[in-house]
């Protein structure tokens, strides 16, 4: 049965492909702190932006909101009973132990929290953006990265 | 040992920023999971997707396979036993020549189904104002909070005009027998509000009280909780899978809306006894429903249509669950805690519940 979803724009998808996965892979990993489930996340947003093609205006944009949903959702399940992850980086590597520290307190950080900073000190994303991607008013995402950096700055000094 | 110097909020940040790009670089493509294999994955079933990114090179290898699809197993057997419980209570739009309630086809979906599907909404809500104003008057502080209702007298009286309501609706309708087993069991309600009413007459009333107005207040929540297994029940007895998922979306949104204020309830428990183990341990059992809720609703919703009023609607929620967070932990921000129960009872879970209304009606 031929899918009408296929046709020119597959050369428009291998380029959205290309240009974003390692980005996308990063973001998913900071917000999961894990390789494995980054991948798997990144993957079903692009299998998503694949299924609603035709529809989709900026590729790019429908990427990271659904990738931050998915990482949320992913918190979610894990936050129900998963060990934390290790705070080592890849093996043989040292990293400054001020970057230890604060890796160990992210991950003490409610997950909207933790999201919240990502968006706003690695993506550089503007505060509407982040509550647009997030899916929450402004205030609240404003909030949450207050709160998430008094909260870092108590847990620094204790 | 010296105290650490308390660095700025700016110090903060450039820490954060620094350590963010130092670890995003353990996924860079130079990085520890670069991996030049071809794409090792298809979607369940097959499909162009995987098909087209097969075709990448430099594609990593995804070691985990789905796991939020709900199993379809467990899915089935629940379904026939809803099914085999429920009477076979199982229509939807088409099969009209034994209904004679009224049927309204719609777009495919019939309206008499949807308004079914919401029915419990108003009496799920007039009992949790029941509850709220029941406890806290228990508690001696009706005067000290705003309450969804003035007092007691008309919080039931609110009650009793939202079951008649409901009654009339589900009465003769295909949904009676799932329903008519809750309205057979409002004998707990008049028996509850019977041993109440000693408490509510004590001139005496005061936080002293708390252990009867947890009772009070659990017992008040059996009788939502049986409401909306029953709204769940109707919602798989639902043959047409866009109208069930809905209507199960619809399900959680209204347990959400109720858990939520409940543990809204215990924030403020923990608060009034900060060293009753107890009220702690409720406080830890409500986080975790409500948690749980959470992400049943997040997972079900996605990849339909009330996805993204899910999404929204659970962002709005974290903030509550912040809150009981900290009460777990001791600290307690009682207006913060107002903020989040407020925004929830505003913004959250009344809109999420228009929303899927509003694409329920539409079919």
């Amino acid at each position: 049965m031929a899918d009408t979803r296929a046709g020119p724009d597959s050369e428009a998808f291998e380029r959205v492909y290309r240009s974003e996965r390692d980005r996308l892979r990063r973001v998913a990993y900071l917000m999961t702190r894990r390789h494995d489930v980054a991948d798997e996340l990144v993957h079903d947003a692009f299998e998503r932006l694949h299924q609603r093609w035709e529809t989709v205006e900026v590729p790019p944009a429908f990427l990271r909101t659904t990738l931050v949903r998915l990482c949320l959702t992913w918190r979610d399940r894990a936050a129900m009973g998963a060990a934390r992850e290790p705070r080592s980086g890849p093996a043989g590597r040292v990293d400054p132990p001020e970057i230890d520290e604060m890796w160990d307190l992210l991950a003490r950080l409610p997950r909207e929290q933790h999201v919240a900073l990502v968006l706003r000190f690695y993506e550089d994303l503007p505060v509407d953006e982040i509550a647009r991607v997030m899916g929450c008013r402004p205030s609240t995402a404003r909030t949450r990265i207050h709160r998430a950096l008094t909260r870092l700055r108590e847990e620094m000094t204790s | 040992m010296t105290d650490r110097p308390t660095p700025t909020l700016d110090e903060v940040e450039d820490r954060l920023r620094r350590t963010f790009a130092t670890r995003a670089d353990d996924m860079s493509p130079g990085g520890i999971m670069r991996d030049d294999t071809a794409l090792d994955v298809r979607p369940p079933g097959g499909g162009l997707a995987g098909d087209r990114m097969q075709s990448f090179p430099g594609a990593p290898k995804l070691p985990i396979r789905h796991q939020r699809r709900r199993p379809l197993v467990a899915a089935a057997a629940a379904l026939l036993l809803v099914a085999a419980a429920a009477g076979a209570v199982v229509w939807a739009g088409g099969d009209g020549d034994s209904d004679d309630s009224g049927d309204v086809a719609a777009g495919g979906a019939s309206t008499t189904t949807v308004g079914l599907v919401v029915a419990p909404r108003d009496v799920a809500v007039a009992l949790q104002s029941e509850r709220t104003v029941a406890t806290m008057t228990v508690l001696g502080l009706e005067d000290a909070i705003a309450l969804p209702a003035a007092d007691t007298v008309v919080a039931r009286g609110d009650t009793d005009a939202a079951i008649s309501a409901f009654a009339e609706v589900v009465a003769a309708s295909p949904a009676a027998d799932v329903y008519q087993s809750w309205l057979d069991s409002l004998d707990a309600l008049a028996g509850l509000r019977s041993d109440l009413d000693p408490d509510l007459a004590d001139p005496d009333r005061n936080l002293d009280d708390l252990d009867t107005a947890v009772v009070v207040s659990d017992r008040y929540s059996q009788l939502i909780d049986d409401l909306l297994d029953a709204q769940a029940v109707f919602a798989l007895s639902i043959d047409d899978p866009g109208l069930r998922a809905g209507a199960e979306a619809y399900g959680r949104g209204l347990a959400l809306q109720v858990g939520s204020d409940r543990l809204f309830e215990a924030v403020v428990f923990a608060q009034l006894t900060p060293l009753s183990t107890t009220t702690v341990a409720e406080l830890s059992r409500w986080h975790l429903t409500v948690q749980r809720q959470l992400e049943t609703l997040a997972a079900q919703t996605m990849g339909t249509p009330y996805e993204d009023a899910a999404a929204t609607a659970v962002s709005e929620a974290a903030g509550l669950v912040e809150v009981a967070e900290a009460a777990i932990e001791g600290e307690v921000d009682v207006p913060v805690a107002f903020d989040a129960r407020d925004q929830l009872a505003a913004e959250a879970w009344p809109v999420f519940l228009d929303r899927v209304e509003a694409l329920l009606a539409t079919g």
